[in-house]
């Protein structure tokens, strides 16, 4: 039986999911009066930086910032541009193409995460090699040529 | 060209998840959340004004910056957000079905408010990644 907690979860993870599919439509739509996906980064990931600073230092959360181990604070720094660099990179191919065609090719992620993961983090990230596992990253692959071979179609 | 940035993108956010793991479980989801964003905002924000400088805002066009600011909020703060809440209650395994199914949205979403029409193949592929991203999800579900 599935309680209310799961339900919830399943609800914010359908959330998250259409989170993720409606920022690229925003940003395809800005891109009509303003043809610079760099700045659509650059505005975007500013104007959320500050609401959540203001969120954070509303909830006096600074100070933990100032407790923690510098060792890790350039593995996030390397997360933040990384991802910013992803997001320009996204934004750049929206100019050029449909919403759905890089949206889709950008799920190739989970594919490297599963090749670079245990490369960077050891063996321990290393996933087990299951019938599923093959299965699910022969249909990624698929799924993405069949994306690259039909755009122009 | 937009195929390359697209495997780029996907490249990107991959090295970022795999960074994220080394950096966050240390330093606490919100202080390490605030670290990236930081970071992100800094080297984009960079990237722009060295690359375009800023006369390429000009004339001011104050609905696409809305609509940028948007993109980043609904992203970073609704998407973020909800994956925390989300990840918390059932898991990141049942998360990353759920968030599988971001490109049908964004062929629903398109369709109604871009107009942007997919065909056959496209559709597809689509839908061959959301059953590839279930069954990697089934599998790790199952250890």
């Amino acid at each position: 039986m599935i309680n209310k907690q799961e339900i919830q979860g399943y609800i914010y993870g359908i959330l998250t999911a259409l989170c993720w599919a409606t920022s690229p439509i925003f940003i395809a739509r800005g891109l009509e009066g303003i043809p610079s996906s760099i700045w659509a980064t650059a505005i975007g990931s500013s104007v959320a930086t500050l609401i959540y600073l203001v969120l954070f230092l509303w909830n006096k959360k600074g100070k933990a910032l100032t407790k923690i181990n510098k060792k890790y604070i350039y593995w996030q720094i390397a997360a933040g541009v990384a991802g910013g660099l992803g997001i320009l990179s996204r934004n750049i191919a929206l100019e050029t193409t449909r919403v759905a065609i890089v949206i889709g090719i950008v799920q190739l992620q989970i594919l490297i995460t599963l090749v670079l993961g245990p490369i960077i983090q050891g063996e321990a990230d290393r996933e087990k090699i299951t019938p599923k596992l093959i299965l699910g990253a022969a249909l990624i692959l698929g799924g993405t040529i069949l994306i690259i071979y039909g755009r122009n179609l | 060209m937009s195929i390359f940035f697209s495997l780029l993108a996907a490249f990107f956010f991959s090295l970022s998840h795999i960074t994220i793991r080394k950096g966050v479980t240390k330093l606490g989801v919100s202080s390490g959340t605030i670290i990236m964003l930081m970071a992100g905002t800094l080297s984009t924000l960079l990237i722009a004004l060295i690359l375009e400088g800023v006369q390429v805002l000009k004339p001011l066009d104050l609905t696409s910056i809305l609509f940028f600011a948007l993109g980043g909020v609904i992203h970073f703060l609704g998407g973020w957000g909800f994956q925390n809440a989300s990840a918390s209650r059932i898991g990141p395994v049942r998360l990353s079905s759920m968030t599988g199914a971001t490109p049908l949205f964004a062929v629903v979403l398109a369709f109604f408010s871009l107009k942007q029409v997919v065909n056959i193949y496209i559709l597809g592929g689509i839908f061959l990644i959301v059953a590839g991203i279930l069954f990697i999800t089934m599998g790790r579900n199952d250890k």
